[in-house]
Parts: C-alpha cells; sequence; structure tokens
C-alpha cells in the first residue's frame, strides 16, 4: 500500500522534475515527448491509485495512515509525513490521476505549438501534485503544503497568455482571494496544535474510519477553527461574498479552466470541510453558516450564470451553484451524498468545459438533428416572477450581486487607503530627515 | 585546519579588496574578486564541514582582555559558508556598467568584515566591525543620484546603532552590576533595532533599496549582523533572567514583520517593494531569535538563512533586470517576460522561497517560527500569519506586473550570462537542497541555539 501511494504522488513529481531540468538547461523536450511524460506520469498514477483502491476493497481495511516519518525536527516540534488512504481520499485520489490524464491528453493536441505548450504541463504537474498532496494528507500541515502548490499552480495558469494583460490583472485577483483566505487554513492548523497539541487527523478525530468519525473538541476552540476551515473554504471553492474571482480565471487556457474549475481546484474547499466534517458536525453554527453560505451562493450563481454572454462564464457560475450546493450538503451532514455529488459533478463539469470551444457547432448540430430550434431554459422565471421584480433581478444578475463593489468599498478601499497613508507618511519623514524639499 | 581556513576566509577578501579599491581595470578587477570570493566560499564551507565533524567550540587568534578574539561554534560554522555564498552572489551578477573597479574592492571588504563579525564574541572587536560595515555602503550610496540626501538618512540610522551598540558593549566591560546591565540592554537593544530596522527605527531600510546600489544594499542588509549581536550578546544576558527586553523587541519585531508586508503592497517601483520584503523578513527572523526556547532560535535562525538567500536571489535577479531594462514600475503590467523569461523564473523561484512554498528552505522556516509562536499569545500567531499572507501577494503582484503585460515594441530576448546563471543557479539550488534535506543545518543550530540557551557564548 504505502509503495503504491508514494508512486501515485511520485508520477507527477518526477514528470514535473524533468520537464523543469530540461526546461532550465535550455533543452526543452519537444511537444510530443513531454505529452509522452505527461501520458506516462497520469497513467501510472491512476494504475497505482487503482491498485490502491482494490487492495482496501479487497483486504477490507478501510482506512489506513502511512507514516513516512520526520521531514525535520527539533526539540519540541517534528513535522512528519503522514498520508491517509481512505473512502474519502481514495475517490478524489482516483478522480485527480484520471481527469488530469485526459485533461493532458487533450490539451498536447490544444496547446500544439502555443509557445507556453511545456509551461502548461509543468503547472498541470504542480497542480497535480499539490491536489494529491491535498486529498492525501494525514494532518493539516501536509495538506497545506499541497494548499499551497494549488492556489500557486491555479493563479499561473489564469496569467497562462501573459502578454495579455486581463489575464495578469485576473491572476492577481485570483492570487490575493486565495492568499487572504489561506489565512484561515494557516489559522486553523495553528489553533489545533494549540487545541489538541496536534494537527494529525487520525489522532484529532475518533472513530473507525472516515466518515464514521467524531471530534471531541473544547467548544470554544471547535468553534472557531470550524469557522476559519469554512473561511478557507469560501476562497478556493468561490462561494460568496468571494466569488468575483472565479469567472476572471476562465481567462486561462480551456483545459486548465476545465480541471481547476469544473472539475478538481473547484472542490478542493469540499474537500477540506468533509475532511473536517466531524468538526463542522460538532459546531451547530458551523452547520448553519455553510448551509447559509452554500444556498445562498447556489441562488446567486444560477441567477448571474443565466445572463453570462460567453459560454466559459456561464459554466464558470454553473459550477459554482453545484458547489455551493455540495457545501450545503455538508452543513446537512450528508458527507457521502457531497462525495458522490462533486465526483459526479467533477466528471460533467470538466466535459462541458472541454466542449466549450465548439459549443456553437454542438447546438447547431442538435438543432439540425430535432429540426428547429432548442427550447429557452429558464422560461418560468417569467411565469412567476413579476416584470418589476425580473428587470431588478436582471439587473443584479449583470452586476453579480454587487459583490466586487461591495467588497471593493468595505474592505479593499478603506485598507489600501490606510497603507497609501502609511507610505506617505513614511515618504515625508524622509524627506523630513533628509532636508530634501524636492523629496517632499 | 580551521585555523588556516579562518585565516583564509578573513585575509583573502581583506588584502584583495584593500588591493582592488585602488584597481583601474575593470575586467580584471571583476575576475579577481570573484576568484578570491570563490577560494572564501570554499574556505567557509571547508571549515563548516570540519567544525562539524568535531562539533566542539575553538577559541582562537590572540586574548584581548582576558577573551580571544575569534570563536568558531555551530553558529559561526553556518553563518560563515552564509555570508560567503552571498559575497560571490553579488559578484558574478554586478552589472558591467555599475562594475567601477572600487565596489568589486568594496564587496570584497563588505565580505571580510562580514565573515570578521561572524566568527568573533569579542566585543571590542564586534564593535569596530559593526562600525566599519557601515561606512562601505555610505561611500557608495554618495555616488549615487540623490544620494547625498541618503547618505544623511541612512547616516543618522547608521551613527545612532552605532553609538548606541559602542555605549552598551562598553558599559557591560566596565562595569556589570545590575543597573549597568539594564542601560547597557537598552543601548543594544536600540543598537540592533536601528541596524536591523525594526519600528520604530525601520524609515531607513526601504528607502536605502530605493537609492542605493543593490549590490552595496544586499551586502549590507542580508547578512543581518545585528540578529548576530543579539545571538551574542542580548540572549546570554537574558540567560536565566527576566526576558522582558526581548519580549519588548520580539513584539516589535512581529508588528514590523506585518508592517513591512503591508505597506510592500502599495509599492509602485520594485526597489521598495524589494526593501519592505527585506525589512518584514528582517523583523521576522529577529522575532524568532527574541525566543528564549531552542525551537524559537531554531526557527530565527532558519528565517535569517532562507530569507537570505532568497532575497539576495530576488534582490540579484532585480539588478540584472534593471541592467537591461531600466527602472522597474508596478503600476502596470510592463512585459518583460519576453526579455528575459530566464529571470522571470528566478525571480518567481526566489520570491516562492522567500515566502515558504514547499520544497524550499523557506518552507521549513515559516513552519518553525509558527511551531515557536505556538505556545505565545494569540496576537504572536496572528501577525506571523498575517505577514505570510501580505508577502505572498507582494510577490506575486510584483511578479505578475514586471513579466506580465503586453512586451514593450522593441522586446529583443537577453539570454543570461554565464556568470549571472551560476550565480543564480547555486542561490537556487542552495535553497533547494536545504528545503527537501532541511536536517543538514537544523542539526547545527539547534547545538547552536543550546549553547546560547543553556551556556557556552
Amino acid at each position: 500500500m504505502t509503495l503504491l501511494i508514494l508512486w501515485v504522488l511520485a508520477g507527477p513529481i518526477l514528470a514535473f522534475c524533468i520537464l523543469a531540468v530540461t526546461t532550465l538547461l535550455g533543452q526543452p523536450l519537444a511537444e510530443h515527448r513531454s505529452a509522452l511524460v505527461v501520458r506516462v506520469a497520469f497513467f501510472s498514477a491512476f494504475l497505482a491509485a487503482f491498485g490502491v483502491m482494490l487492495s482496501m476493497v479487497l483486504t477490507g481495511v478501510r482506512s489506513e495512515v502511512i507514516h513516512l516519518g520526520d521531514w525535520f525536527g527539533v526539540e519540541g516540534h517534528h513535522l512528519e509525513l503522514s498520508l491517509v488512504v481512505d473512502r474519502l481520499s481514495v475517490p478524489f485520489t482516483l478522480l485527480t490521476t484520471a481527469l488530469s490524464g485526459v485533461i493532458g491528453a487533450f490539451a498536447s493536441r490544444y496547446l500544439h505549438r502555443e509557445s507556453g505548450f511545456n509551461r502548461f504541463f509543468m503547472l498541470l504537474m504542480l497542480f497535480a501534485t499539490g491536489m494529491l498532496g491535498v486529498v492525501l494528507a494525514g494532518s493539516l500541515d501536509v495538506l497545506y503544503a499541497g494548499w499551497e502548490l494549488l492556489g500557486l499552480s491555479s493563479a499561473m495558469l489564469i496569467g497562462f497568455f501573459h502578454e495579455r494583460r486581463n489575464p495578469v490583472l485576473n491572476a492577481v485577483r485570483a492570487f490575493v482571494t486565495y492568499r487572504v483566505c489561506d489565512v484561515g487554513l494557516l489559522a486553523g492548523a495553528v489553533l489545533m496544535h494549540h487545541a489538541v497539541g496536534t494537527s494529525a487527523f487520525d489522532q484529532i478525530y475518533s472513530g473507525s474510519a472516515w466518515p464514521d468519525v467524531h471530534a471531541d473538541l473544547p467548544d470554544g476552540e471547535a468553534t472557531v477553527i470550524a469557522g476559519l476551515l469554512i473561511f478557507a473554504s469560501l476562497g478556493k471553492s468561490a462561494q460568496v461574498p468571494l466569488s468575483g474571482w472565479f469567472p476572471r480565471a476562465m481567462e486561462g487556457p480551456t483545459p486548465s479552466s476545465a480541471i481547476f474549475y469544473g472539475a478538481l481546484s473547484v472542490h478542493a474547499g469540499a474537500y477540506l470541510l468533509l475532511r473536517n466534517g466531524a468538526l463542522i458536525a460538532q459546531v451547530p453554527a458551523a452547520q448553519v453558516a455553510l448551509i447559509v453560505i452554500g444556498l445562498t451562493t447556489a441562488v446567486h450563481a444560477t441567477l448571474v450564470g443565466r445572463v453570462q454572454s460567453d459560454i466559459k462564464s456561464s459554466l464558470a457560475y454553473a459550477s459554482v451553484t453545484q458547489v455551493g450546493l455540495i457545501l450545503a450538503e455538508i452543513g446537512f451532514g450528508f458527507r457521502q451524498l457531497a462525495v458522490a455529488h462533486i465526483v459526479g459533478h467533477a466528471l460533467i463539469r470538466a466535459l462541458q468545459l472541454l466542449r466549450a470551444p465548439s459549443a456553437l457547432r454542438d447546438r447547431n448540430q442538435l438543432e439540425a438533428a430535432v429540426g428547429g430550434h432548442l427550447n429557452p431554459t429558464g422560461a418560468w422565471y417569467s411565469r412567476i416572477l413579476p416584470a418589476s421584480l425580473r428587470s431588478w433581478l436582471y439587473r443584479l444578475a449583470l452586476e453579480r450581486g454587487y459583490h466586487d463593489a461591495l467588497l471593493e468599498l468595505i474592505v479593499v478601499g478603506p485598507v489600501l487607503a490606510l497603507l497609501r497613508s502609511a507610505d506617505r507618511l513614511e515618504q515625508q519623514w524622509i524627506a523630513w530627515l533628509a532636508g530634501s524639499e524636492e523629496q517632499r | 585546519m580551521i585555523p588556516l581556513l579562518l585565516g583564509l576566509c578573513l585575509l583573502l577578501p581583506l588584502v584583495a579588496g584593500l588591493w582592488l579599491s585602488q584597481s583601474r581595470e575593470e575586467q580584471f578587477a571583476r575576475r579577481l574578486a570573484a576568484s578570491v570570493a570563490g577560494i572564501t566560499l570554499f574556505s567557509a564551507t571547508g571549515l563548516g564541514w570540519s567544525w562539524g565533524r568535531a562539533a566542539v567550540p575553538v577559541d582562537l587568534g590572540p586574548v584581548v582582555a582576558g577573551e580571544a578574539l575569534f570563536h568558531v561554534d555551530a553558529l559561526s560554522a553556518t553563518l560563515l559558508p552564509y555570508g560567503a555564498l552571498l559575497s560571490l552572489g553579488v559578484l558574478l551578477v554586478a552589472p558591467r556598467q555599475v562594475g567601477r573597479p572600487q565596489l568589486y574592492g568594496r564587496v570584497l571588504l563588505a565580505e571580510a568584515l562580514t565573515l570578521g563579525i561572524f566568527s568573533t564574541p569579542h566585543p571590542l572587536l564586534f564593535g569596530l566591525l559593526w562600525v566599519l560595515s557601515v561606512l562601505l555602503p555610505l561611500i557608495d550610496l554618495r555616488g549615487r543620484p540623490a544620494g547625498r540626501q541618503t547618505v544623511r538618512v541612512v547616516g543618522l540610522y547608521m551613527a545612532l546603532s552605532a553609538l548606541s551598540l559602542v555605549g552598551g558593549l562598553v558599559l557591560l566591560r566596565l562595569d556589570p552590576s545590575a543597573r549597568t546591565t539594564n542601560v547597557a540592554t537598552l543601548l543594544l537593544l536600540v543598537a540592533v533595532m536601528s541596524r536591523k530596522g525594526i519600528m520604530p527605527l525601520h524609515s531607513w531600510f526601504p528607502e536605502v533599496y530605493r537609492r542605493g546600489s543593490l549590490g552595496g544594499v544586499l551586502m549590507l542588509t542580508m547578512p543581518q549582523v545585528g540578529a548576530y549581536g543579539v545571538l551574542r550578546f542580548l540572549v546570554p544576558l537574558m540567560r536565566g533572567g527576566d526576558p522582558r527586553e526581548l519580549q519588548i523587541l520580539s513584539v516589535l519585531s512581529l508588528v514590523t514583520a506585518a508592517y513591512g508586508a503591508a505597506v510592500g503592497l502599495v509599492q509602485k517601483e520594485v526597489r521598495p517593494m524589494l526593501g519592505y520584503l527585506a525589512m518584514s523578513h528582517s523583523a521576522l527572523t529577529l522575532a524568532g531569535l527574541t525566543g528564549t526556547t531552542p525551537l524559537h532560535l531554531v526557527g530565527g535562525l532558519t528565517v535569517w538563512i532562507s530569507s537570505g538567500l532568497a532575497l539576495t536571489g530576488m534582490g540579484l535577479t532585480v539588478w540584472a533586470l534593471e541592467a537591461r531594462a531600466g527602472t522597474l514600475s508596478l503600476t502596470t503590467a510592463s512585459g518583460r517576460y519576453r526579455e528575459a523569461p530566464l529571470l522571470a523564473g528566478s525571480f518567481l523561484f526566489f520570491g516562492l522561497a522567500s515566502i515558504g512554498f514547499p520544497g524550499t528552505l523557506g518552507f521549513v522556516a515559516e513552519d518553525l517560527v509558527a511551531s515557536a509562536a505556538l505556545g505565545s499569545r494569540l496576537g504572536t500567531n496572528l501577525l506571523i500569519i498575517l505577514s505570510s499572507a501580505f508577502n505572498g501577494i507582494v510577490v506575486l503582484r510584483a511578479w505578475f506586473m514586471i513579466f506580465g503585460g503586453p512586451p514593450p515594441q522593441d522586446a529583443q530576448p537577453h539570454d543570461l550570462l554565464l556568470r549571472e546563471k551560476t550565480a543564480l543557479y547555486v542561490l537556487a539550488g542552495s535553497l533547494l537542497f536545504l528545503g527537501i534535506y532541511p536536517d543538514v543545518l537544523v542539526g547545527m543550530w539547534e547545538q547552536a541555539a543550546a549553547e546560547l540557551v543553556h551556556g557556552g557564548r
């Protein structure tokens, strides 16, 4: 089991190293060789993951923690590398390796002769390593390392077409959202150490195996940690009010949009909450918050998605809608349903996003096949809603619920103004010290 | 073997530096300086390795006022290669147009002073080298545009730092009574705060990055000799007593770390951004070193080395890029990727290493500092987390603003020179190697921390 799990992780890591080293040495691999490396890496990783699942089924083992030893340690602190193999991590591992492999194969043709061909695959490998790190992590510390890789690879792929201004600005925006929300995860991990002296899942939660595990943290700490973990998941999963970056992330190449925002990365927040589902279940306030946030996001995203004028934004909001529902399911305590929902949603949405460039052609073919126009969706809105409310909702949806404007007005603007004032004061102080009229 | 290697580390750059200060031929000066720095790095690494085999502190050099001038222990054995590596990097990357022969001489002299500081526990020699080490950057600054005003600002802070240090050390030496020790401690605190840019004595830090030659600035700020002063003179003073002064310094350091990272977010040019980033990391180092347990000290030491290597790499990348593209603005996306893809990769790697990216020494540093802070107040943890979050945004924003966006119409790809590649690859390799096998250093630092906390120098 240990060897198989290590091989799952080694596949993308080795492929990343091969692509990075050859590029650094000024001898980047030719396209077909890069594609081959990627295919071999993901295929072997998938086979290993499949082997893990088979071994669990045959042996009846429901959960196993693999201790790889200490990475480093000082008296009073050791960072232990531990991985967990159970009914939550294995489906996600299979999903990650399978979808990454499919996307890799698709992208090797889609990005043919693109100048950043090898860069894309390096970032895809980095992403896969991060995602596998998140899903296999045996502790919040290890999970955080994978989480960081996810954030970075996501931002770099949004800004993949870096010679255009918009992708660059959108990548910065997405990364800022990630980083702010990462504070929640890091603070949650630190508090977890404070509360129970460890962040290893097998020591925090008692019980036989996921999902039949229970948390027994002190109430105060449990509430704060649950709140922090929910906050961390809001950024990655683009929930209200932090969903503004999500449609902008569609500036990246379509294969990366499919794997990140249709299939895997967008569910990382949900995974974090599922892994800590026992803690959420211990705190009713956290459950209520998740249900409210999830349902609000679902309503918001379905409304906004209906007024988008491009297919990728439309699909992005459709993704957010489903993730909102998944979070609500976790809030209600339906953890296994949430896993099934995630797997189904990831597969269908990745397919839709990969087909997005051919959407018009697909529609024309369908219309030709049925011999007329397809029925428009959402017509029931006009039957049940009064006209004045419809136009108000339309306006609200066009402005994406004014979330970005409100955040800018209430949070970002004042903080930046404060920091600029501090910077101005610093410069005035320096000018005074220097006795320079010009600098003042 | 150790005395010979230490002699080479100290004398070779000193003699070559003095000689090159008079040199007129640029290419010869660069080659000689780089060779000397290379040999010094080799000697320093050899010294560290030799010391590690026996792992016994050694007194060296003449005895002055009852104390040997030099002392090699776990702390010195790891810091000497670090200081030598920084100097070699600066010499290899120094762009030709600013490469006046005198610059190479000054870098070597700065290296000799830094390595001298890292190998002495003697207060008098330490004070002398500290004062001399601030004079070199001031000479360098005088030749820069608007340099005179900056010399005045930096000179004021450095004078405060030097006077406080000398006053503190002299007081300690003359009268070791409790009352005098308190005054001396306060003076040493002021010296360290002004040298390391801790609030409220921090304003010179971004300013010197804004106006100084990056090579000189990196040699002034990256060795972090103030941190060495804390370990050698302040931590032992507090041993077994009430470390209230260290707690105050710790709080101020954490506030500075968060403040530097936050103000770095609104910078409009790369250099002050780099200055605030360096200020934030310098403060974070000090926050670790002012702790009272080995875990705190090891955390601080790890941040010291990892941020020093990473920010030196970033600074050298910016220096190389400025030599090709001029001043770098952060207000619009400048599209420099096409001109310098390797520099883009280098900036990103070192930036990520500085913010604790997994696989680099920065991740180990972040983990150790966060773990060390676990027993502290919640506010301490929050400030560390905020610093980390803000610094991450600063780095990525800078990368996208420098390298993203439409390329200039006349953009031509500039490959990196072999010497630049060598410097950047060695720094990056060190960060990666130590990130994957941190126990190579962490073990030695644990010993150094134990000596500092429980006894010894």
